[in-house]
């Protein structure tokens, strides 16, 4: 073997491109997948101490997570919303259900606080008590429809759900201090909450249990003893569906060092596992057993949107295509896994690549696990600036981060065509014709590429020698593209490597790029700023989690498997 | 009523933004606003201040002209948000020989920035003027000497950075903050004048035209 052929850590130039960010699939270390783990491991308690709904199916309830040290308690509230209301737009202002991850258990007291605020959810205000504050939707072609047949005694035909995936969507699950809620720092130094988005998480897995209690309470209601429960083989095919827009896209970039994070150690455990010399019959059999489930999972994919359903179309080809290099190919032979990734990446798409890429770590709990530990972002003076560095130092910086960005034409109007802002009768961020709308001069920080450009040209009428201090002073406009570019010297995957606002910046691939790390599947865009997803889809309830089943719930079990 | 330190930081950036200053010093005044609320100092009066500052021409708020000897204005007074930034920047000299500073406006709010110098250079600094001294070590400061009145003083003619003995006062940083409404109140009128109107087509296409989101 000589030494480029060893496997190392993937390019940035390859992983940061917008179309494969928008590729990115679940794996071992998604956000979801951490929590479900632990909760097992440490063997969590489950309880529903509240559950008061009434016939018309309002009221509230509490559901309860016990850990070794902490309790939490999901504090739901279910209303009764007219059709024309219902809209899942992050703009809406009423919701089918809202709810709140309480710190602890809420008293009485705290239940009666909740109720006047979480209903109304941005326009209400929550305390450092709270950890999260979220609402959801009935899907409205199931919703109806699983309470008729489940009132008449009957179950819903599995496939049916399968394919929508979900009885309620979230539109927003917020955290980290939202609407007065607890500062994430407040809980970082808890285990549990040491990966990202855990309290998110939970959140979501308790809102899933709900969600189930609520429909089989509305079908009760309705059919008294005709009715029926949901069969636990049909319930697990049910997931909380989520529409994400554009509130969603900034995060990645306005985060670098987190983003760095999250890719660096998806990228470490795919370094590792291609280094892995030779694979065991057992590795080898789980990993095609994974792969098997996982084509089990796409095909239950849905999407109209013509780009996804292209990409689709690819997946499944590819998929086909893996399927019949792996059966044609020994998998006992040296550096299995690298060969394997090698071999995706002169036959597959991105999306297929990106598949294998996380189907390969699935074997390799030992190796691809504990990198979970080094998601988040605990430095937070990474957002210094060293005013020593000299500006030949940065310029080299800004070379190796956006060498590719130096070559474009910024000023052709096909490269900076769209503009970020943030709305001012929503408060969202939004994207627009900087040409055709009143929005440049309100642009958002969003476009690091074409900024590091600008400030490149500043310092080339700089000498080498000059301190970034003395730089800093003359053109404190710069000081953003400053600390992003000392920022990638230590984190490399940090940078999107493409342009955020060219005429054809597809923001699906931005939101893709973080759900995914969230664990969601079944990306749906409904254009190119938003898209549904599905969370938690054939995951164990809270009180059916075990060891055995709290980690790859995520890849469907095969007919006749458990 | 509280705000959470995510609430006020991201508050603060807007704000900071619609006054008028660039993108990555709108960040560092938020981090700042934020760090003095988690030293339960009234973060966003101080901020509100300076912002208010910036709008007024009396003030006449300037960079210093050089980072050489003591920090000058060439007129008018120094702006601590610029001068915050440079003493940042500057951790290796400010945590070795100080600085001394002339003319500056709201001197309480380079406090922060003192203090992420003194973490850099792993130091520990001292930030005085007359009627308030405080120290440092980066995650907290003891205030022991200073007056509420000298302590949110508009404007000194000199303040001194000095490397101070260690602090004998543990970290004690709280996590909500409590502005007046007033301040709060101000520094959402300079976060509006960095939300874009909305129009007709914004309505129609900013988030995504689509599909169906009711079904």
């Amino acid at each position: 073997m000589t030494g480029s052929l060893r496997p190392s850590l993937r390019d940035p130039r390859q992983v940061m491109r917008l179309s494969r960010l928008g590729s990115l699939h679940q794996c071992r270390l998604s956000f979801m997948r951490i929590l479900t783990r632990r909760m097992a491991d440490e063997a969590w308690e489950f309880s529903r101490p509240i559950f008061n709904i009434a016939a018309d199916g309002t009221g509230h309830a509490v559901y309860c997570a016990k850990g070794p040290d902490r309790t939490y308690s999901l504090v739901a509230f279910a209303h009764d919303l007219p059709s024309e209301m219902r809209s899942d737009r992050v703009i809406a202002e009423a919701w089918d259900a809202t709810f709140t991850l309480f710190d602890g258990i809420p008293t009485a007291d705290d239940i009666e606080r909740l109720s006047k605020n979480v209903p109304l959810q941005e326009a209400g205000r929550i305390r450092e008590s709270e950890l999260s504050l979220s609402r959801a939707n009935r899907s409205v072609r199931l919703w109806n429809h699983v309470v008729e047949v489940l009132a008449s005694g009957h179950q819903p035909e599995a496939e049916q759900l399968a394919n929508v995936g979900y009885l309620m969507r979230t539109t927003a699950v917020y955290g980290s201090g939202k609407f007065g809620a607890a500062d994430r720092e407040m809980i970082a130094d808890r285990p549990e909450f040491s990966a990202p988005f855990q309290a998110e998480m939970l959140s979501v897995f308790l809102t899933r249990a709900f969600v189930r209690d609520l429909i089989e309470d509305a079908a009760q209601t309705k059919g008294g003893e005709t009715a029926v429960r949901l069969d636990n083989r049909v319930a697990r095919q049910l997931g909380i569906g989520n529409s994400t827009g554009l509130g969603m896209a900034p995060f990645i970039v306005n985060h670098p060092m987190l983003f760095n994070n999250w890719i660096m150690a998806r990228e470490e455990a795919l370094l590792r596992v291609r280094q892995v010399q030779r694979a065991t019959d057992a590795e080898i059999a789980q990993f095609k057993e994974m792969l098997k489930r996982c084509s089990q999972s796409v095909s239950q994919w849905q999407s109209e949107h013509p780009l996804q359903v292209k990409k689709l179309n690819t997946l499944r080809a590819d998929l086909d295509a893996v399927f019949s290099h792996v059966a044609k190919h020994d998998l006992s032979t040296d550096l299995p896994w690298d060969q394997l990734v090698r071999w995706s990446e002169a036959h597959l798409s991105e999306e297929g690549q990106e598949l294998v890429n996380s189907v390969v770590m699935e074997p390799y709990d030992h190796l691809v696990d504990g990198l979970s530990n080094s998601l988040s972002d605990c430095n937070s003076d990474a957002f210094l600036i060293d005013g020593d560095m000299t500006v030949g130092a940065l310029k080299e910086l800004i070379q190796n981060c956006f060498g590719w960005a130096l070559e474009l034409d910024w000023t052709a109007s096909e490269n900076c065509a769209q503009a970020w802002y943030v709305s001012a009768e929503k408060l969202e961020p939004r994207i627009g014709s900087r040409f055709k709308e009143s929005i440049a001069e309100y642009e958002q920080p969003l476009a690091p590429a074409r900024d590091a450009v600008q400030a490149y040209e500043e310092l080339r009428k700089w000498e080498h020698d000059k301190k970034i201090s003395d730089f800093l002073l003359r053109h404190p406009e710069h000081r953003h593209t400053v600390r992003r570019s000392q920022i990638s010297a230590s984190a490399p995957y940090s940078e999107i490597q493409d342009n955020t606002i060219g005429e054809d910046i597809l923001p699906i691939d931005m939101l893709r790029a973080k759900l995914s790390f969230f664990g969601a599947t079944h990306f749906d865009p409904r254009s190119d700023r938003w898209v549904r997803i599905c969370m938690f889809q054939g995951a164990p309830y809270p009180n059916e989690l075990t060891h055995d089943n709290a980690d790859h719930w995520v890849y469907p079990n095969l007919e006749g498997a458990e | 009523m509280s705000y959470s330190l995510n609430e006020v930081e991201a508050h603060s950036k807007r704000a900071a933004r619609g006054a008028g200053l660039g993108w990555g010093l709108a960040e560092e005044a938020a981090k700042a606003t934020r760090w003095l609320c988690a030293q339960n100092i009234d973060g966003c009066r101080v901020l509100t201040g300076v912002l208010e500052a910036h709008q007024d021409p009396a003030c006449n708020l300037q960079t210093p002209i050089s980072l050489v000897g003591e920090w000058l204005a060439e007129a008018g007074r120094l702006c601590p948000l610029h001068v915050g930034a440079s003493l940042s920047d500057c951790a290796t000299l400010v945590g070795s020989n100080g600085v001394r500073i002339r003319a500056l406006s709201h001197p309480l709010f380079i406090l922060p920035f003192v203090a992420a110098a003194a973490r850099r250079a792993k130091t520990n600094l001292q930030v005085h003027w007359p009627g308030a001294t405080m120290t440092t070590n980066g995650k907290t400061v003891d205030l022991a000497t200073s007056t509420e009145a000298a302590f949110y003083i508009e404007q000194v003619e000199q303040v001194e950075i000095i490397v101070a003995p260690p602090l004998t006062k543990d970290a004690n940083q709280i996590g909500r903050a409590r502005p007046s409404n007033r301040d709060w109140e101000k520094l959402n009128s300079f976060a509006a004048l960095t939300y874009a109107p909305a129009t007709e087509t914004s309505r129609r296409l900013g988030a995504g035209a689509g599909q169906s989101d009711n079904d």
